[in-house]
């Protein structure tokens, strides 16, 4: 496990305490931002990983909010 | 209202300038090449009038079964009524039924976006993005506007329509979603499978709607009812594939639908499908797959934006179909990128145990969905952030007030300047000339008009055998169907195919197919003699040198760097072993043949050169008698009653022509029903 899926276990624990879906909108669209300059200066792996993450923030999102909607 | 209108009519001004720009081979009056698109000669036209409906094909290699590949047939007769009424004019025909089509429904259904989101004005740049982005433009270079295209063109409105239904579930809707959907499946079977894909993962989405209440009611109309109308209104070729319990998957062969196919085919990763990127984006390269652009990963940025405004949105509804159009665009990012990662044995298992998944050994299909949802998504965000930056015309930095007046140079005008910009700062290879295909104008080269000439001079039978593989212009017909030497001999390299005709039993087998020429192709379009994916002229110059070291090989004719040998005592497409034994072969069409003999009754074995298929039998006094294999390829069959004439039929045709009847019956059926509920 590299330091980069670490940073986003945490990340994620910290969004699934919180339960607000814009705060992952917020760290999926961020990760997008900053994989742009990584892939840009061909530091490929991070990059590629930020967008795995980011993903996988946005899929956090459309579920909270999803449950949301239900309640 | 009228703004809304004129604002339309600027906007439909706008992308037609830019289609016009970026398309303006077009206007031009000559044919369309490039990546997998059919050149319209006349010789194909023809063929395409007289032969739509037949479930063999007999135009390449030794024929095959055409049933897996009929869904197109309608729109090709209609193709060939056409062109026989305008003397198979190619350059007006592709116009009339390929780019016309596919920008009127691309222009058309992207619009009916709006119907679930409101985008206000944007409504254009839902049209604008789901022409203008770098799939779309792959697809079109690559050629595969006729079916793939229109299918892609086709598929918002079959998802609108569906999504429709879902929310109202009344027999009109249902109706209006099975033909449509037919159409689709017309166009190509797996867009019309990943739309549907998607449909029912908006189903599943509404699950406490549609599956908990009325669920037999709401599955008639939401499925049965638009499928029965697919499955009747493609009767024609569904029905004798149920029938004679015909494999598709199995007639393409184990290089379309292993494993190894897939994960040679998953060219785009994670950050290419969720970017909108074309793995082979700009060049269209086959294989060549370039690095990520940082600038790409903007577009997610905006269309995933649109979450933001969930929150202040207070229909219901709407809200329901951001969460679907974003998750939607996640699915389709993932499944885009097949076996690569993350997950990526999820594809793999999905290609082995989900029903037609198999037809995407390709997983590029998948970028559809991200096209549908970013189309959507996009205006959407760029819509709300443009309402918010105009309600606040006044704003602060550093405790220094601002306040925008003007009506044209304002926040929210340059927002939306700088994502037009932006969109179209993407894009640039179409406008500055640098995308290849069919954005390419090229000519038929003289060579092949000449060849097509001297083959079509003669009228008897025979078969050409290319080596390697037949080039674009090459001819194939009915009476002179083309070999593709690297397909029939199951190699990918041009001298293993030339090493094959050095064996003794390949000039015999080829004798007996029929083969007359054998022909080394000029290679105008650099696909075929290539070297890490540029022309490489060695290859072609070493075929050519291997090929005049065979002894039986006569060179016939040269038309630049086209050279036909031929074949000394080629077959007619039925013979006989016995000596001093000939036929007059009568071709009523693809299906069926009648033969007599030229001298006296029929008798023995007579060989039949087309690929070996049970179904095809011959009737001899009214006696049906069945095929069987003939040296490894050929059918044959055993006369003993002495006939004077058989008739060769290939049995599926009567079930297609039951299944012609059952759509024609079902269009009628559907229209009128149509139409009497409009009128109440």
């Amino acid at each position: 496990m590299k330091p980069q899926d670490i940073l986003f276990i945490l990340v994620l624990l910290f969004l699934l305490w919180k339960r607000n879906p814009t705060y992952a909108i917020v760290a999926g669209l961020g990760c997008l931002v900053v994989a742009m300059p990584l892939f840009h200066f061909w530091v490929f792996f991070t990059a590629e990983r930020l967008v795995m993450y980011s993903s996988a923030f946005l899929l956090l999102a459309i579920v909270l909010f999803g449950f949301d909607k239900r309640k | 209202m009228k703004r809304l209108n004129k604002s339309y009519i600027i906007s439909f001004i706008l992308i037609l300038l830019f289609l016009c720009v970026a398309f303006s081979h077009i206007f031009s009056n000559h044919l369309i090449t490039g990546g997998d698109y059919s050149v319209l000669s006349k010789t194909y036209l023809q063929d395409v009038f007289e032969k739509s409906f037949y479930a063999w094909n007999d135009e390449y290699n030794l024929g095959q079964n055409n049933t897996p590949f009929m869904n197109y047939a309608p729109y090709r007769f209609l193709i060939g009524v056409v062109g026989n009424a305008i003397q198979f004019n190619g350059v007006v025909i592709e116009r009339m039924f390929w780019w016309l089509p596919f920008f009127t429904l691309a222009f058309v259904s992207s619009f009916y976006f709006r119907r679930l989101l409101p985008i206000g004005e944007l409504g254009f740049l839902s049209t604008f993005f789901f022409i203008f982005n770098s799939y779309t433009l792959m697809l079109l270079g690559g050629g595969q506007i006729s079916g793939v295209g229109l299918a892609f063109a086709i598929a918002p409105l079959v998802l609108v329509t569906f999504i429709e239904l879902v929310n109202k579930r009344v027999l009109k809707n249902s109706l209006m979603a099975g033909l449509l959907f037919a159409v689709q499946v017309m166009f190509d079977l797996r867009i019309a499978y990943v739309t549907m894909f998607a449909v029912l993962f908006y189903t599943l989405l509404n699950g406490k709607e549609v599956l908990l209440k009325n669920t037999i009611k709401n599955f008639l109309y939401i499925f049965i009812i638009p499928a029965g109308i697919t499955l009747l209104l493609h009767a024609f070729w569904i029905l004798p594939i149920l029938i004679f319990k015909h494999n598709p998957v199995q007639q393409v062969g184990a290089a379309f639908n292993s494993l190894d196919a897939v994960s040679f085919f998953s060219f785009a990763t994670f950050e290419n499908s969720l970017a909108l990127l074309h793995p082979n984006w700009p060049e269209n390269i086959f294989g060549k797959v370039g690095f990520m652009r940082a600038e790409f990963l903007i577009l997610p940025i905006l269309a995933f934006s649109s979450l933001f405004f969930i929150r202040n949105e207070k229909n219901q509804k709407v809200k329901k179909h951001i969460l679907f159009f974003a998750l939607l665009g996640l699915v389709g990012a993932f499944l885009a990128k097949g076996v690569n990662e993350p997950f990526g044995g999820v594809y793999l298992w999905m290609f082995e145990h989900v029903p037609g998944f198999v037809m995407f050994r390709d997983p590029t299909k998948w970028y559809v969905l991200v096209v549908i949802s970013y189309s959507i998504l996009i205006p959407y965000s760029v819509w709300n952030t443009y309402i918010w930056l105009r309600s606040r015309s006044r704003f602060s930095i550093f405790n220094f007030q601002f306040s925008i007046k003007s009506k044209i140079f304002n926040a929210q005008n340059i927002f939306l300047l700088f994502v037009f910009c932006y969109l179209l700062f993407l894009i640039r290879p179409v406008f500055l000339g640098q995308l290849g295909g069919t954005f390419r104008q090229t000519e038929i080269p003289q060579e092949y008009t000449d060849l097509n000439n001297f083959l079509n001079d003669h009228s008897e039978f025979y078969r050409t055998l290319w080596i390697p593989t037949v080039q674009k212009y090459g001819l194939h017909s009915s009476q002179h169907p083309a070999i593709y030497g690297q397909e029939f001999f199951r190699t990918s390299n041009a001298q293993e195919v030339v090493k094959k005709l050095y064996d003794p039993k390949t000039k015999i087998f080829l004798q007996n197919a029929g083969v007359k020429y054998i022909i080394l192709p000029f290679d105008s379009e650099s696909e075929i003699f290539v070297t890490d994916r540029k022309y490489d002229d060695g290859v072609y110059l070493s075929v050519k040198k291997e090929i005049k070291n065979i002894d039986w090989l006569q060179e016939k004719k040269q038309f630049g760097k086209i050279i036909i040998y031929e074949m000394p005592n080629y077959k007619e497409r039925f013979w006989s072993e016995e000596k001093d034994v000939a036929f007059n072969t009568r071709t009523r069409n693809p299906t069926h043949y009648q033969i007599a003999a030229k001298n006296g009754n029929l008798s023995g074995t007579i060989i039949f050169s087309e690929q070996y298929d049970h179904n095809w039998i011959a009737i001899a006094n009214g006696e049906k008698i069945a095929s069987q294999k003939h040296d490894t390829h050929f059918n044959s069959f055993q006369i003993t009653k002495a006939p004077r004439t058989i008739d060769v039929y290939y049995s599926p045709q009567r079930w297609v022509e039951i299944g012609i009847i059952i759509s024609i019956s079902t269009l009628v059926i559907v229209l009128i029903y149509m139409i009497r509920i409009k009128r109440q």
